[in-house]
């Protein structure tokens, strides 16, 4: 069982070309195959792939926190136009940060996922789509 | 001889009439425009840049991608902006907006 950052940083690497490859597979019905090729589509659609792009620049991300900071203090004294916008940054601070489908709006298009592979992928694949639609928060429980 | 403050604005305004036409302009008119309205310039350049930067982020027609990048650039004035003490309440304001629509991407970046 590879970590999920590490699952993401190879397929950054080698995902185009590996779809290139399993689509060929796939296109022949050869079964292990298309079960990779979804593993690398489940793989693409969680939130490991696409949140954390430059992990290192840690100085871009101090700076935000204390603008956060900062505006979180000028809730109590400043005058009630600023106070409102301070208001719509805590909202989108929430949204952000919260886990699951209100923060990844991709994790809500799961439900369709299993419409669009039916008639593609086989009856193992279908019951892993399942599995996932179940947990959309854990990835990892079904790879 | 250094232009006045209005004549400032009003070439500003010109770059921002450019963006709003075309928003592929907005990359290059943001980081040319930054030096301009920094914390130590008068109240009217800090206040219309403020807003600038307020209507950059918000605007659907920039792309992701394109404001990502700029994110990176803006967020340290932004930080200068509110730890600037007695800064002006509309300047605030927009800066405020302008961190609503880049906490986001910033989040995206680290």
């Amino acid at each position: 069982m590879l970590q999920d950052s590490f699952r993401a940083t190879i397929s950054v690497v080698s995902c185009v070309m590996c779809m290139q490859t399993l689509s060929a597979y796939c296109s022949a019905r050869i079964a292990p195959y298309r079960l990779c090729l979804f593993h690398v589509h489940v793989l693409i659609s969680s939130p490991s792939f696409f949140s954390i792009s430059n992990a290192a620049d840690s100085q871009t991300w101090q700076t935000m926190a204390t603008i956060k900071s900062n505006i979180l203090r000028r809730m109590e004294k400043e005058p009630s136009g600023v106070k409102l916008c301070c208001i719509k940054f805590i909202q989108r601070v929430v949204q952000v940060q919260t886990p699951g489908q209100v923060a990844d709006p991709r994790v809500r298009d799961m439900k369709y996922l299993h419409l669009a592979f039916h008639t593609e992928i086989d009856y193992m694949c279908s019951d892993l789509i399942r599995m996932r639609s179940l947990s959309p928060l854990c990835p990892a429980t079904i790879l | 001889m250094q232009p006045t403050t209005q004549e400032t604005i009003s070439q500003l305004e010109k770059a921002r009439k450019l963006a709003l036409g075309d928003a592929a302009y907005y990359p290059q008119i943001v980081p040319g425009v930054l030096p301009i309205i920094g914390p130590a310039a008068a109240l009217d350049l800090r206040r219309w840049g403020a807003d600038f930067l307020a209507e950059t982020f918000s605007s659907p027609a920039v792309s992701a991608d394109a404001k990502q990048n700029m994110s990176l650039q803006v967020v340290h004035m932004l930080r200068q902006y509110l730890e600037t003490t007695g800064e002006d309440s509309a300047v605030i304001k927009s800066v405020v907006q302008t961190a609503t629509s880049i906490y986001q991407l910033v989040f995206k970046h680290t």
